[in-house]
Order: structure tokens, then C-alpha cells, then sequence
């Protein structure tokens, strides 16, 4: 189960929701106890928590804690389930209580003293309200903690959860305008503001359950919940402020009309006041008891309106000390005593009479005064209020609209921005398919386990090259893959992929369906969740086995080819020996007839020349000469063939100083004025020294050679670089040749020239060219006849500098 | 050529299978004048009996080796390197110098019969004159130059 960031911290939310009200639950049943009175815990002084209410929502409140770990948590989903039974049964009979009027009376029977709640038609016993909310609680429990696969489930519970947040919440509302049953059902009596409180934190904690289980909260990316958190508090402060000044409008209306009705009354005191005097004064003129016929009713009148006056401006102070001023004055000193009524009657002392007037007539005169003054307060505070009003009213006028235009932003925002989470996801999901196309069409087995080696995804390529269906490896262990003898593979595998390490490339062998072994190359990378952490492994299995009998091939072709090379040298060595056995008779043997014939030659001329005529002693200087020569063709025909033989040890080599010792081995006469031998700088090289000497040495002397004729011999030594590679050159002001024969050049005993011309074997260039040969360089010329030769050499790259 | 049969006082032993060889040194040997007491041995067998005692020479003792040894290389029976060897493995032969005179200017030959202990090695060369004044120059230096010890005791 993927648990993402987003889900744990709503899990989280939902369980400190819930201990909140375990928090507030307990405080409400302990208080008693404890002596913490109803007061501090609410401070609206209302009606306190019934005892069953506490416990109903402490029910729920575990059971929230315990189905906030998602579903999955088989035991603890059980016992949140019972629970949420539970608070369902103490709503349900409850109501059922309100609505059959009986009391089965369990709160009396727990608490110890039935609450002694003033103005509640129940007391003791939880609103009906309360009841209510408990039904609704205990069926967002009980869906709540039913199988993750019943289908709506997590939006019923949803529904559930926020209708009762709404309800706990219009009932804080309405403690917090002090109309405690405006938002109540059927009674005027409403649930306690601690209830209120508590509902709407168990709504809220069930909601965030709820959404931490919904997918779309794991595909929800921080900014478009914090967008969507900040909408959600605009529209609650919108309607929040809208509804403040809709209840301002209630109130500035409400005491707009006490002030009309205040100000009424006053006029009819006042009225009534005007007439009393009025009446009175004609009695006093006129002696007629008619005309104080009506002063009790106007007494009554005027002191009717005075105790209305009284009542509505029971909010100001002002006001107030005023009434409580006029109150005597409204009494018995307006009225005329019946004495003195009697008094004007009867012909007397009017005294009595005169005096009662004059005290009826000041306290008109004063009562008059004052209510004028309350009506002009009265009428200074109706135009405040009428002011107010009409704040209000605009206010609330220019706020609706406004919370209203607000909130179809932000469902407009948020429409788009599903809209595009939605195309986003049809996008991901579209991927995610092709992906899936590709991991299915491969190939290669693709295998997804977890980390128990149980195999949880088997491709089309996996069941190809083991031979089961994906029906039938899925569930199992990927050990049913891994032969006796390499089981241990697995758990050093499983021990670098959960120490977040791949394996690559990892050559074993595993076994099919049918028993067959395969070599196979494994490739495994951990699996992880959105959180990072390690949950499986990825295993990409390619099937080696046809590569193996390649390889096997290869290694079997290299090994007869190693034994062909090896009996090729046999061969060759065996050559080169009868080779060398050869050059060794040749020079032993082919040279001891000559020697004969040169020695007995010379013998003949020495012991016998005297008697011989010229011709036969020149005849015999020629067999002589004849022998010598072939000696030196000998020679050098085995010099030729050592070279073939011998190692070449190459090391680095001062190829300056090289040229110096070859020149020094031709011993040229160095301050002869017929030659001169120029040399130029010289890179160092690689090479065998002893060797590339003898290069020196053939071509020198034979620039010497072919030079000899001119009046001046000119021979350059010398190197160049061409393309890069460093080409050595002896230049001679010779003879030349013609280009046409230049391919004969440095064939074994090929020559350009006749003996008489120049002497030699034709051996010197073919040495220089095998040498050049075994170096691994080349070796050319270029000439042209009569006008000198130029000789140019390369050795092999490698570090030539 | 022969003069004494039994080799008493012989100065130069040359081993040598080619007769014109042979003849043609022996020329080389009387014109550079070094040709008294010489002997001939015509194979490698006959050069180690001639030297050791035995075969032909049965009363011939290493103490009476002559003061040069002309060895060719190249011998029927026993090759001029095995010869070598054996005059320079015993303590009482080690001493007498061996000079190499052969066709072969083989590497393998020369640094081989130089390991085995030989004195000299030298290449006969075709013409003659330059044969005649190499024999020359060995036989002055070996025969006349360089001093020998004294009597050929038990070495070292």
C-alpha cells in the first residue's frame, strides 16, 4: 500500500482531530468529578454536554484513530467498525426516544446527577440534534471500516462526514450568535456548543480519512492544495463576513423598529400627559367632574407606554436613569385626589385643591420634559441605528455578490485545474500504456517482485522464456526460477537491491517450467514507492543462451586455432632450423672450394708462374678474382639471411649518433675535398641501433659509391616529416638510375649498374629494406639518371616522436 | 709432413678433415715459417686421442700437449666444438691455447666456441693471401708472443 506524503500527514490530521475530541469528551464526563465547573469548559455558559453525547463521541473518536491507518489493518478496522455501531445504536435509540416519547433513561442511570438544565425540555438527555449527528457518525464509521473493495464506499462516508461537519458547524454558528436552537431541528433547544465543537472536529478527522485514502489526493501536487486550501478559506471568509453583516442588517432592523416603537409610545405619553393637564385645568375652571371622567384611563395609558419605553431601552444606561426618574412622576402626583375634587365641589377652602393642581401640573410639566428628552435620545440613536442599518445592508449588498463571484472563481480555477490534471493524467496514463505495451512486448522476461521474492508482475517475454503463464508465477516466490544450486543467489541479490544497489548484467542460470537449465543475464533495480522507499525489485532477464553457445564456439575456435598456430610454428621453427643448417653448410662448405681454387690458383702462379706465358698467368688471376667474388656474394647472402633470423630489440634510440658510428664504420676520409657529407638534425626514434647502422651504412657507402665520378661528391644526410611521420634520407649527387627499374631496387642480388661500373653483390639494399621491413616502416627512392638518388626511409609509428 | 709419428715436442697440433685445407694451411704455416713440429689430426676423435692418449696414441699424456691447437669446427666423428670442450673442461689441458680456424662466421659458432674457452676464432677467408697473412699473424702471436706457463701441471 502506497502511502505517500500527502495521505500520511492526512492520517495524521485525522487522528489529532480525534484525540482533540477525546480531549474535550473526557473533560465534559470527568468535569463533575474533578470539580472543574461547566463554565470553564464553556464559555458560553449554554447547556453542558450530556454524559452520553461524551461518551457516544468518544466512541467515535477512538474508532476514527483506529480507521485512520487506512484500510488493511484487519483487527484495528474490526473494533472501529464496533465501535461505530455503537455511537449509531445511542443516536438511533435516542431519537427514537424523541420521536415514541419514552426515556429508557440510561443517562440518569450513568450520571450521577441529571443535569440541572434550565430551559431544556429534556434535561438531561442529549438534543435531538445531537442524536442526529450521532446516526450520521455512526454510518460514516461503519462504511468507513467496511472492505476497501464495496464500491462507494469512500464517497458515502465522505457525504457523511461533511454533513456532519456542516451541521456541527451551523450549530457553533449558532452558539456564537446566541441563537442556540436557530440551527436545531424540531426543538428550540439546540446541542451543546461542546458537542458542536466536537462534531465538527470528528467530521473533519473523518474527511481527512477520507481524502487520505482518495488516489487523487497521491496525484494532487502541493501547489494545487495549497491553491485549493487558500480558495476554501476566501469562500469561508466570504461567507463568514456575509453572514456577520447579515446578522448586523437583523439586528440595526430589529432596533430600528424599537426605536419607532419607542418613539411611538413616547408621543402617546406625551399625548395623553397634554390631555390630562389640559383636562384637569378645564375641571379647575369649569368645577364639571366630567372632565376628570377619563383620567384613570389615561393614567393607565400613559404608564402602559412608559413600562414599553422601559423595556426597549433596557440597552441603554442613559436611558435607564431617565425612566427610573419619570416612573414617579407617572404615579399619583398627576393625579387629583378625589378630596380635592371634592373640595372644588363644595364651596371650601380650595387650598387643597390648588395645591394638588400645581403638583399635578409640575410633574406633567417635568414627566413632559423627560420623555421629550428619552424621544430625543431616542431619535439620535434611531438615526445611528438607522445608519448602521444601511451600512449593513449596502455591506451585505456588495458581499454577497462578491462571496458568490468568488466562489465561482475559484470552482472555475479549480475546474481548469482538474481539467488539466485530468488531460495531464490521460496523459500519464497514456504512457503509462505505451510503457506497458513495451514491457509486455519484450523480449525479455520482465519480473516485478516485492521484497519477499514474491513475484508480482510476469511480461509476455518472462512467460516466453520460463514457460509460465503470468497466471501461474504471479503469487509465487521467483525461488521456483532459481536452480538447488544457486538459491542463494536470491538473498544476496534481495540484500544489495534493499541497500538501494543494482545489479547488472549478472550472468547465471535458472531453470524453466519444464525443467530446462537457461543461461541467463539478469539485470535487477529497486522498486520504489513515492516516498522513497525501497518496496521490490525490477528484474530484467535476458536469455544468454544462444550468445553462451556462441562464446562457447568462439572459445572453442580460438583454441584450434591457438593448436593450428602453434603446429604452423612447429612448422616454421622446424623450417627455420633446416634453414639455419643450411646457411651453416653453405657457409662452411660452399666456401672451402672456393678457398681451394683461390689457393691452389695463387700456389699455381707462385710455384709455376715463371713458366707460364701471360695469358695463362691472367687466366688464372680471373679464375682467382672469380673465387673471391663468390666468397663475397656468400657473404653477404648469409648476412642477408642472419638478418632474417635475428631479433630486432628495438629501444629508443639517438638516431644523430647512429649516423655518426655509421659513418665512422665506413671510415670516410672526412676532410677530403671531394666530398662533402652534410647531416642534418635528427629526431629520436625507436629502433634497434645495431640495425638501423647497417641501414645507415649500406645507404651511405652506396651514396659514396654512385657519387664517386663527380668532381665534387655531395651526400645529404638528413630527415623530414611527412604526414606526420618522420621520414630519414640519404641524398647523393650520383649517377641516379632510371625510375622504370626502381621495383628491382632492393631485390637479393638485384643491380642497376655493371660490375665494371660499380662493384657490388646487389645484397646491400635488401638488407636495408628487410631491416627497414622488421622496423615496420618503409623504405623508397627516387632518382633519376645522372642526376643523383635520393634514399628515404620510415620507421614504425609507434611512439615516434 | 709427419716427422714424428708418437708427436714428442710438437708445437702445433691442427685439426683439420679438407686435404686442400689442410694443404693450403700447411703452405700458409711454411711461408709465414712456422713449420716445424707440426702434426696433423684429420678428425675430432683422432685430435682428443692425440691430445689424452689413446687409439692411435696410446702413449701420448696430456702433459705433452703441444703449444697451439689449429681446430677446425666442422669434423667428422667428433665436431671441433666437442673437442674444445674437452680440452677445456680437464685441468690438464685447460691451458693450451685453441684457436678456431673455420668457414663458419655463424653467431651461434663463435659465441658458443667462446664459451666453451677458446682463444681465438678466426674465419678463413677465400683468398689466399689474406689466409696466409692471418696464419702468419696467429702462429707470431700464439707461437712466438705469448708466453705459456711454464709445464702444464694439475690447474687450479
Amino acid at each position: 500500500m502506497k502511502r505517500p506524503g500527502a495521505a500520511v500527514f492526512l492520517s495524521a490530521s485525522a487522528r489529532a482531530l480525534a484525540l482533540g475530541v477525546l480531549v474535550v469528551c473526557t473533560l465534559e464526563v470527568l468535569g463533575p468529578f474533578l470539580g472543574i465547573s461547566d463554565t470553564s469548559i464553556d464559555p458560553f455558559g449554554t447547556s453542558a454536554m450530556k454524559f452520553n453525547s461524551a461518551l457516544g463521541l468518544s466512541l467515535c473518536a477512538v474508532s476514527s484513530v483506529l480507521l485512520s491507518g487506512g484500510p488493511g489493518a484487519g483487527r484495528a478496522m474490526l473494533v472501529g467498525r464496533a465501535l461505530g455501531v455503537l455511537a449509531l445504536l445511542i443516536g438511533v435509540v435516542t431519537m427514537a426516544e424523541y420521536l415514541l416519547k419514552f426515556g429508557i433513561g440510561i443517562d440518569v442511570l450513568v450520571e450521577p446527577q441529571p443535569g440541572p438544565v434550565t430551559g431544556h425540555p429534556q434535561a438531561g438527555r442529549m438534543s435531538v440534534t445531537s442524536a442526529y449527528c450521532f446516526v450520521l457518525a455512526g454510518s460514516a464509521l461503519v462504511v468507513a471500516s467496511m472492505d476497501a473493495k464495496v464500491r462507494y464506499r469512500v464517497p458515502v462516508y465522505t457525504a457523511l462526514a461533511i454533513t456532519l461537519f456542516v451541521v456541527g458547524c451551523f450549530n457553533v454558528v449558532g452558539h456564537l450568535y446566541e441563537t442556540p436552537g436557530a440551527f436545531s431541528w424540531w426543538t428550540q433547544a439546540g446541542m451543546a456548543i461542546s458537542s458542536a465543537v466536537c462534531f465538527t472536529l470528528f467530521g473533519l478527522s473523518l474527511a481527512a480519512i477520507a481524502a487520505s485514502e482518495g488516489e487523487f489526493i497521491w496525484a494532487l501536487s502541493p501547489r494545487i492544495a495549497a491553491g485549493f486550501l487558500v480558495g476554501v478559506i476566501v469562500m469561508l471568509l466570504a461567507t463568514g463576513i456575509a453572514f456577520n453583516y447579515t446578522v448586523v442588517l437583523r439586528d440595526a432592523s430589529e432596533r430600528v423598529s424599537h426605536t419607532q416603537e419607542v418613539l411611538r409610545d413616547i408621543q402617546n405619553s406625551r399625548s395623553a400627559l397634554a390631555t390630562l393637564v389640559s383636562n384637569q385645568q378645564s375641571f379647575l375652571i369649569s368645577g364639571n367632574k366630567q372632565w376628570l371622567e377619563q383620567q384613570d384611563a389615561l393614567m393607565n395609558e400613559i404608564q402602559a407606554s412608559a413600562r414599553v419605553i422601559a423595556r426597549l431601552t433596557a440597552d441603554s444606561p442613559a436611558q435607564q436613569a431617565r425612566v427610573r426618574r419619570l416612573e414617579p412622576l407617572l404615579t399619583r402626583d398627576l393625579e387629583i385626589r378625589p378630596e380635592a375634587v371634592a373640595g372644588r365641589l363644595s364651596p371650601g377652602p380650595a387650598a387643597q385643591l390648588r395645591s394638588d393642581f400645581a403638583a399635578a401640573s409640575s410633574a406633567a410639566e417635568n414627566a413632559g420634559a423627560l420623555l421629550r428628552a428619552i424621544g430625543d435620545e431616542e431619535f439620535s440613536l434611531l438615526g445611528q441605528r438607522t445608519q448602521a442599518a444601511d451600512i449593513a445592508g449596502k455591506t451585505t449588498l456588495v458581499l454577497l455578490p462578491l462571496g458568490v463571484l468568488v466562489s465561482l472563481t475559484i470552482l472555475s480555477v479549480g475546474l481548469l485545474v482538474l481539467n488539466g490534471s485530468y488531460n495531464d493524467r490521460d496523459h500519464v496514463e497514456a504512457t503509462a500504456r505505451k510503457l506497458a505495451a513495451i514491457v509486455e512486448s519484450s523480449d525479455d522476461g520482465m519480473i516485478g517482485k516485492d521484497l519477499n521474492s514474491v513475484i508480482t508482475s510476469w511480461n509476455r517475454g518472462a512467460e516466453t522464456l520460463f514457460g509460465y503463464t503470468a497466471q501461474e508465477a504471479l503469487g509465487r516466490s521467483v525461488m521456483m526460477l532459481i536452480p538447488e544450486e544457486r538459491k542463494s543467489e536470491e538473498s544476496q541479490i534481495l540484500g544489495r537491491i534493499v541497500r538501494g544497489e543494482f545489479v547488472q548484467h549478472f550472468e547465471t542460470v535458472r531453470v524453466t517450467k519444464d525443467g530446462r537449465h537457461i543461461d541467463v543475464s539478469v539485470t535487477v533495480s529497486p522498486i520504489k514507492d513515492p516516498s522513497g522507499r525501497i518496496v521490490g525489485a525490477s528484474k530484467v532477464v535476458r536469455d544468454i543462451t544462444e550468445r553462451k553457445r556462441a562464446e562457447d564456439k568462439i572459445m572453442d575456435l580460438n583454441l584450434r586455432l591457438e593448436e593450428r598456430v602453434q603446429e604452423r610454428t612447429a612448422q616454421l621453427e622446424a623450417a627455420n632450423h633446416e634453414l639455419e643448417a643450411f646457411s651453416y653448410s653453405v657457409s662452411h662448405d660452399l666456401r672451402a672450394p672456393l678457398r681451394a681454387v683461390d689457393g691452389f690458383s695463387q700456389a699455381v702462379l707462385e710455384d709455376y708462374g715463371e713458366k707460364m706465358p701471360d695469358e695463362g698467368r691472367r687466366y688464372l688471376q680471373i679464375i682467382r678474382d672469380g673465387a673471391q667474388r663468390m666468397g663475397t656474394l656468400i657473404d653477404d647472402l648469409l648476412a642477408f639471411s642472419r638478418l632474417s633470423r635475428a631479433p630486432v630489440n628495438k629501444r629508443q634510440v639517438n638516431m644523430a649518433r647512429v649516423v655518426s658510428d655509421a659513418l665512422d664504420e665506413i671510415g670516410l676520409v672526412r676532410d677530403d675535398p671531394k666530398l662533402r657529407v652534410s647531416v642534418g638534425p635528427m629526431p629520436e626514434t625507436l629502433g634497434d641501433p645495431a640495425l638501423l647502422k647497417q641501414v645507415w651504412v649500406n645507404l651511405i657507402s652506396n651514396a659514396v659509391k654512385y657519387s664517386r665520378k663527380r668532381e665534387l661528391q655531395v651526400i645529404e644526410i638528413g630527415s623530414q616529416t611527412l604526414e606526420g611521420r618522420n621520414v630519414f634520407l640519404v641524398k647523393d649527387n650520383g649517377s641516379g638510375f632510371d625510375m622504370r627499374y626502381a621495383n628491382k631496387l632492393f631485390g637479393v642480388f638485384q643491380r642497376l649498374h655493371r660490375t665494371e661500373e660499380f662493384e657490388g653483390t646487389g645484397v646491400g639494399l635488401a638488407i636495408v629494406q628487410r631491416i627497414i621491413h622488421r622496423h615496420g616502416g618503409e623504405v623508397w627512392a627516387d632518382a633519376a639518371v645522372d642526376r643523383g638518388a635520393t634514399f628515404y626511409f620510415t620507421l614504425s609509428e609507434e611512439k615516434s616522436t | 709432413m709427419n716427422s714424428e709419428q708418437q708427436g714428442d715436442g710438437v708445437e702445433l697440433l691442427i685439426v683439420e678433415d679438407s686435404p686442400q685445407d689442410l694443404e693450403l694451411a700447411l703452405r700458409a704455416l711454411k711461408k709465414a715459417k712456422i713449420s716445424n713440429r707440426i702434426h696433423v689430426a684429420r678428425d675430432g676423435a683422432e685430435a682428443i686421442d692425440f691430445i689424452f692418449g689413446g687409439g692411435a696414441y696410446p702413449n701420448r699424456r696430456p702433459e705433452d700437449a703441444p703449444r697451439l691447437v689449429l681446430l677446425d669446427l666442422k669434423l667428422p666423428k667428433v665436431d671441433g666444438l666437442e673437442v674444445l670442450l674437452r680440452i677445456k673442461s680437464d685441468p690438464k689441458t685447460r691451458s693450451i691455447p685453441v684457436v678456431m680456424l673455420t668457414s663458419s662466421r655463424e653467431q651461434n659458432d663463435i659465441v658458443e666456441s667462446y664459451r666453451l674457452g677458446v682463444n681465438s676464432y678466426i674465419v678463413k677467408p677465400v683468398s689466399f693471401e689474406r689466409f696466409v697473412s692471418a696464419v702468419h699473424d696467429l702462429g707470431i702471436y700464439w707461437l712466438l708472443l705469448n708466453q705459456a706457463p711454464e709445464h702444464q701441471g694439475p690447474g687450479p
